[in-house]
């Protein structure tokens, strides 16, 4: 597994126990939202990993600008875990059906909250956090074009009924991966 | 009781009602408006007793929505309730005139706890 330190986000420059707290209250602030809003737990899938766009069928993204440029974060998810999380987000019926426009603003507010709990946590720690808006992702794969262009990490969190998404951030710039999980 | 939930996000604006409801407020009149310009038209044309309004919207913030009403001397009770909520936010809020400030995510229980005394 990888470990990932980056020069901006939440993280001090070099910091790496610094930015493995970071990134877990990324994924603390995931598991927050989906529990408290949703009703789904949630629960991290092995260590942090560079993200796998073959489980990206669906998400969201949300800039988080910060003093040293920033990151994005992004949930995605196969469609079926996305449909699920939309109906739980709703309160639909599990053989609902669940539409596109319906799984973006389900998906965009869970981004959404996710991002305001981590910025909370940024705060916490005397760093200041700038959100943007969410931006629905679709398309498989959708997470594809990060993963080449820019550095990203991912952890993969999984839940009740096959439920299954990854908590991506990804820097504009300074990442590196190392050999130890955080 | 007239409650209006204002908030970009359809979503949101669901969520709001469904945990208003399990917070055992399900029984007021709920109005909903999708950013804070559509909220001052309809609250031209009726007056309601409650705002629960989002911090960040297109055409007229939440921030902006409450010092609109509060310079035209409406006073009407009104929280927050948005996904930020550091102390410099939560300061504004109280500056500007807001009642409370409910950061998401909320359980039930956190929204009778902001409601209280506001709501019967």
């Amino acid at each position: 597994m990888n470990e990932t330190t980056t020069e901006n986000a939440c993280a001090g420059p070099d910091s790496e126990s610094k930015t493995a707290r970071m990134f877990r209250n990324a994924v603390d602030a995931v598991i927050e939202a989906c529990d408290v809003q949703m009703g789904v737990t949630l629960e991290p899938e092995g260590n942090v990993r560079p993200p796998d766009p073959t489980r990206s069928a669906y998400g969201s993204s949300i800039a988080l600008t910060d003093v040293d440029g920033g990151s994005n974060m992004v949930l995605v998810g196969d469609a079926d875990s996305c449909a699920r999380l939309t109906r739980a987000m709703f309160d639909m019926e599990d053989d609902e059906e669940v539409g596109e426009e319906d799984m973006a603003d389900a998906l965009g507010e869970l981004v959404n909250i996710t991002a305001g709990g981590f910025k909370a946590k940024c705060a916490e720690a005397g760093k200041k956090l700038q959100l943007g808006l969410p931006l629905f992702l679709e398309g498989g794969g959708c997470i594809e074009f990060f993963v080449n262009g820019v550095s990203g990490a991912a952890q993969p969190l999984v839940g009740p009924d096959g439920i299954r998404i990854q908590m991506v951030l990804i820097w504009k710039g300074g990442i590196r991966h190392a050999s130890k999980a955080p | 009781m007239k409650i209006m939930i204002v908030d970009d996000s359809r979503a949101m604006r669901r969520i709001v009602q469904r945990t208003l409801r399990r917070a055992g407020f399900g029984g007021h009149d709920i109005v909903e408006a999708e950013n804070g310009s559509m909220a001052l038209d309809l609250i031209k044309e009726e007056s309601v007793d409650l705002i629960l309004s989002d911090w960040h919207m297109p055409e007229l913030s939440g921030l902006e929505l409450l010092n609109a009403l509060r310079e035209g001397g409406n006073d009407v009770k009104f929280g927050f309730v948005t996904s930020e909520s550091t102390a410099d936010m939560r300061a504004r809020a109280v500056n500007a005139g807001a009642d409370f400030l409910l950061a998401k995510p909320f359980t039930p229980d956190d929204m009778a706890d902001v409601l209280e005394g506001f709501v019967e």
